[in-house]
């Protein structure tokens, strides 16, 4: 099955959320960063930080915690065959638990490949702290398509 | 510490085997709790062998690589594709190497790869060198 094209160019509403700091220093166990800006409040201050610092690639799954599977499920497609096929980051500034995190997200592009067997869906998120623009993330979603496999 | 030099590899990081527990502990505190990372049924019923490691925690030790380089700075850019599936139990290492040094900046190009040899993450960071 074919992503109708009017997908493309698609807002996605808004994700305004808090880290708390608890939070990042759960993540920065999990992957094993030892960094003391990621779990420690005192370090991150001396080293000129509000509060704890968000490990580089923690901002992709809080915004996905929030929207879960609704576009894709919108788009017809199911979750489970959905895989993650790459992701990128931009770094603008540091971002920091405590922080009011805007997430600004567009359909970016929707494609094919393989004579149809897969199928590609590109999100492109911008993530701002009031006025200031932290970091862009660009992800690439792939589903192999079953009807033509 | 010397100024880095293309070619440069970085220290190896050994990711140990990645256990159910390390998955579901990373679903909570990533926010990505997508079934194929917890249940083998539903990794199955999306056309896999069983229950996968996220894509995104692979990432994560891969910038563990880069941010604990020691001559990188602040990191500017980072981005990894997702090139075969990490099954629950692999082991990963992360590697990778500089590609190029320019006004300030170093360019590095890494990669996680199972214990089988097969690499199941590639990825280029750019990243402020440390003077």
């Amino acid at each position: 099955m074919m992503i109708a094209p009017e997908f493309v160019g698609k807002r996605l509403e808004p994700v305004v959320l808090r880290v708390p700091r608890e939070r990042v220093v759960a993540f920065a166990r999990v992957i094993g960063e030892v960094g003391a800006v990621h779990w420690d409040v005192e370090a991150a201050r001396a080293a000129g930080y509000p509060d704890v610092v968000l490990p580089p690639t923690m901002l992709f799954g809080l915004e996905l915690e929030v929207r879960g599977e609704e576009l894709l499920v919108e788009m017809g497609l199911d979750p489970l065959r959905v895989l993650h096929a790459e992701q990128s980051f931009t770094y603008h500034r540091s971002v920091h638990a405590g922080e009011e995190l805007r997430f600004e997200s567009v359909v970016a592009d929707v494609y094919r490949r393989m004579g149809g067997r897969l199928e590609f869906v590109v999100q492109e998120t911008a993530v701002y702290r009031g006025g200031e623009h932290l970091v862009d993330l660009r992800q690439v979603l792939v589903i192999e398509d079953e009807e033509t496999v | 510490m010397s100024a880095p030099v293309v070619g440069d590899r970085l220290a190896v990081v050994e990711v140990a085997a990645i256990s159910r527990e390390k998955l579901r502990e990373f679903a909570v505190a990533s926010g990505d709790d997508n079934p194929v990372h917890l249940d083998d049924e539903a990794a199955r019923r999306g056309g896999l062998d069983g229950v996968v490691t996220h894509g995104m925690l692979v990432m994560a030790h891969l910038g563990r690589l880069v941010t604990s380089w020691p001559a990188a700075g602040e990191l500017r850019s980072f981005k990894a594709r997702f090139t075969a599936p990490t099954p629950v139990g692999s082991r990963v290492t992360c590697g990778g190497k500089v590609v190029s040094v320019e006004a300030g900046t170093a360019r590095l190009q890494v990669a996680a790869v199972r214990e089988d040899g097969v690499t199941v993450a590639r990825g280029e960071a750019v990243v402020e060198v440390r003077v």
